[in-house]
């Protein structure tokens, strides 16, 4: 038998995979990058349809449509800086203690959208959010952990989605009355076939099919790179995002940073000598997410490099201590604490600086300062989109305790109050926190991260 | 499918999920449930008749009872505190220890515990007239229904903003930020079933004697804190007098539980967090409306 090839649908700068498409495989929604604003796509047209524009701070997020084609349901950021859900510029659920949410399905009626609620302890829940208000049916809560996808079958009696057990994904089967659920194996990213017998699903960069009832698994493709399952037409065709190209370190005379992984590296720090650069490096066939990026460690003047897996959920910004000894990261814990964290280079070993549930990372900065003092600032996202100061705090590492030498005006000292500080001994340059007191610039090298990253939407006819 | 049946008409309190797990075994059933909930009541389970399970999980006190340590058959006393029996359908092991992996495993113990009912199990079914297995299915199956949501802090989290007032809104600050409090009770349930060291370590090791693992040294399950204010006194050895002497422990510091550390609380901040304990005290339901 002859296997179809895959259709590339769509590709573009603007392609962003934060969308899904229609039953009749006509139409897919997406969020523009970089302007945010929630579109429809028209595959044969070739047309783009507006469907809410971004606005100022507010813009677009995932997106599914309805089994008729004909209404859109996103998450929106709002002015007040948390994510609603919203169907076609209609607020249908605002509430900021579950302050991020991802629609996955339209059940059949479309009375209803199958949603997942992120709560600020950490908690992530599956939710039948009515639409014409009322209540969410939390139908299962899950620790740490969320589901990358689920989706709804057909006939709207059941749920797959998949979930972090240990160190796999698995996939579950959920009554949607929340009556019943069985674990089904490993996999991700699921979505149900149009006889709502069987689920297809990934693994790294495979594509894999289950029969439910039976527990009968085949490999359906393999070699997909790093794929995204968005929806199966009512034509058994799958619609998929695939991320193409990558993003690499350079310095120097723009020569790249890793040796061994290229194009899947980011965000490089200089220690004070020059002498090592450290970068955050993607591993694994991941498809979407964060969660298997490592530190690298790289001398510039010769070939040693090593590679630090400081464990964490996500990893991002690094910059050295004077000594080169620590790198100061911004990232999460494996309990979705977001914050700053320090990383001993020799031996890996982590230690929280400054965490709270229920923030993302990327409101953090934080600095070296005198005597590896560490910085931390906490911004806050307020009501015109713009990142205020607040909760700037200063650590001092002593005898392997942080104690904490500065707090919102107040200078401490192992816990006593000594005096006031003003906010200026805190130094900034540009958009980047750069420590407390005197900082020396003179001496900065370069070092970039270039893109050639791009979103393309596929389609392809499943076997039967 | 009478797990459909039950789901249906059990209303699951605000907060809580509406899958109430169960084991494919024991699918929750209405007959079983309310099977169970007489066996709950019934003090034939013990030797001398003298204690039912009610004795040390009295539905007036959150399924707990008040006492520092759990006094059984002869007015025998334990080692430990009984835990308020609370949301346990959602649990993942049982016993401040974990050493019961379900509901069906837990439920039997305390009949045969010499100091709590000091009975042989089959004994005890065949005095009430069942089997073993009815016996064990019939109250795991109630212990399943009993529920407790619908607490203001439930209220405020889906999105009724005046149902904290301004002391437990700071103090759920703290909880999550500063206390560090979401570290360990976290979820609907307000724990992650896990183990941890709290305080410094007593002469009962624990999750130690299931695990023999150093570091479960004096590691206890977290528990719910639902209705944790009706039922001072605290830990597993009662030996905490009141949510303040609670907070107190925590704001030293002295597990060994990575998580643990000293928090330099305020007074006023001390109170913020009592106050937030305060609601999480909802409503208590049990068996078939
Ligand atoms: C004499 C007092 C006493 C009696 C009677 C008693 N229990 Fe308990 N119960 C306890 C204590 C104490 C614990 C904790 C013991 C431990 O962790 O070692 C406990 C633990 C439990 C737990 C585990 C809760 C958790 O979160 O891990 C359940 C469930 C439970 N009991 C149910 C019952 C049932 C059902 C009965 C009647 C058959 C019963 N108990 C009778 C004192 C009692
Ligand atoms: C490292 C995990 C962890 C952290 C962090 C933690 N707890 Fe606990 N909590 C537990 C464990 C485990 C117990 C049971 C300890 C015992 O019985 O010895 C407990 C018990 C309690 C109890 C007593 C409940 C009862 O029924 O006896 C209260 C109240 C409580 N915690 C509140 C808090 C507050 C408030 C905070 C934040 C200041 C907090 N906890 C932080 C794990 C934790």
């Amino acid at each position: 038998m002859l296997a179809l090839l895959p259709l590339l649908l769509w590709t573009g700068p603007e392609v962003t995979l934060l969308g899904g498409p229609s039953r009749d495989g006509r139409v897919m929604s997406n969020v523009q990058a970089p302007s945010r604003e929630l579109v429809l796509f028209d595959f044969a047209a070739k047309t783009v349809k507006r469907v809410a524009p971004a606005n100022g701070g507010e813009f677009a997020y995932f997106s599914i449509v309805s089994a008729d084609g004909k209404q859109v349901a996103y998450a929106w950021k709002n002015a007040d800086g948390f994510y609603e859900l919203r169907v076609d510029g209609r607020t249908v659920y605002r509430n900021e203690e579950a302050g991020f949410v991802q629609p996955c399905a339209w059940t059949p009626d479309g009375k209803a959208v199958l949603t997942l609620l992120f709560r600020k302890d950490n908690t992530s829940q599956i939710a039948m959010v009515p639409l014409a208000g009322g209540l969410p049916r939390v139908l299962k809560s899950l620790a740490w952990v969320y589901p990358k996808r689920m989706d709804l079958s057909r006939d709207g009696q059941w749920i797959v989605y998949d979930s972090l057990v240990g160190q796999e994904r698995k996939l579950y089967v959920l009554a949607a009355d929340g009556s019943d659920e069985r674990p089904v194996g490993e996999g991700v990213f699921p979505l149900w076939r149009e006889d709502g017998k069987r689920v297809v699903y990934a693994l790294g960069d495979e594509l894999w099919e289950l029969t439910v009832a039976s527990g009968e698994r085949r490999k359906l493709r393999d070699g997909m790179g790093r794929f995204l399952p968005l929806g199966i037409t009512a034509g058994d065709a799958l619609i998929y995002g695939l991320r193409a190209g990558g993003t690499e370190v350079y310095y120097g005379k723009r020569q790249p940073a890793s040796l061994r992984f290229p194009d899947r590296n980011s965000a490089p720090g200089w220690s004070a000598d020059g002498k090592w650069l450290a970068y955050v490096s993607r591993r694994g066939e991941e498809n979407f997410g964060e969660e298997s990026r490592v530190l690298v460690v790289r001398e510039v003047d010769s070939t040693v490099e090593r590679e630090i897996d400081p464990g964490l959920a996500i990893v991002d910004a690094p910059v050295w201590s004077s000594d080169a000894k620590r790198l100061l990261v911004r990232g999460a814990d494996r309990q979705g604490r977001a914050g700053v964290f320090v990383v001993e280079v020799a031996s890996g070993k982590v230690t929280p600086v400054e965490r709270e549930a229920g923030l993302e990372p990327a409101l953090f900065r934080a600095a070296w300062g005198e005597e590896d003092s560490i910085w931390v600032q906490r911004g806050t996202e307020l009501r015109n989109g713009e990142r205020l100061l607040q909760n700037v705090r200063s650590f001092a590492v002593r005898g392997g305790r942080l104690a904490v030498l500065y707090s919102n005006g107040k200078l401490e000292v192992d816990g006593q109050e000594r005096g006031s500080s003003a906010a200026k001994e805190i130094v900034w340059r540009g958009d980047k926190l750069v420590g407390g007191g005197a900082y020396d610039f003179s001496g900065e090298r370069e070092a970039w991260t270039e893109s050639t990253a791009r979103n393309e939407i596929w389609q392809w006819e499943l076997p039967r | 499918m009478n797990a459909w049946w039950l789901a249906a008409i059990v209303a699951v309190p605000l907060g809580l999920d509406q899958l109430i797990p169960a084991p494919a075994g024991n699918p929750l059933e209405a007959g079983r449930v309310k099977l169970g909930r007489k066996l709950f009541f019934d003090k034939r389970l013990s030797r001398d008749g003298t204690v039912a399970c009610t004795t040390c999980h009295d539905p007036a006190r959150a399924f707990s009872d008040g006492a520092a340590r759990a006094v059984g058959i002869g007015a025998q006393t334990g080692p430990r505190r009984s835990p308020r029996i609370l949301n346990r359908a959602y649990g993942k092991t049982f016993f401040w220890d974990g050493r019961a992996a379900s509901l069906e495993e837990q439920v039997v113990q305390p009949i045969a515990n010499p100091l709590e009912m000091g009975m042989r199990v089959e004994d005890a079914a065949a005095r009430v007239g069942l089997t073993r297995d009815e016996l064990t299915q019939a109250l795991a199956s109630y212990v399943r229904t009993i529920l407790a949501g619908d607490s203001p802090y439930d209220r405020f989290l889906a999105g009724d903003r005046g149902a904290l007032t301004a002391d437990q809104q700071a103090g759920l600050k703290l909880f999550r930020g500063k206390a560090n409090c979401v570290a360990c009770h976290l979820g609907p349930n307000l724990t992650d079933e896990d183990f941890h060291a709290t305080g410094p370590a007593g002469p009962d090791l624990g999750r130690y004697e299931v695990s023999r693992r150093p570091e479960d040294r004096g590691a206890f399950k977290t528990p719910s804190l639902r209705q944790v204010a009706e039922t001072p006194p605290y830990l597993h050895d009662g030996s905490l007098a009141s949510l303040e002497a609670v907070v107190d422990f925590y704001d030293q510091g002295k597990g060994s539980d990575p998580e643990i550390r000293p928090l330099r609380l305020t007074a006023a901040e001390k109170r913020q967090l009592v106050t937030l304990l305060r609601a999480f005290t909802g409503r208590v339901q049990e068996g078939m409306p």
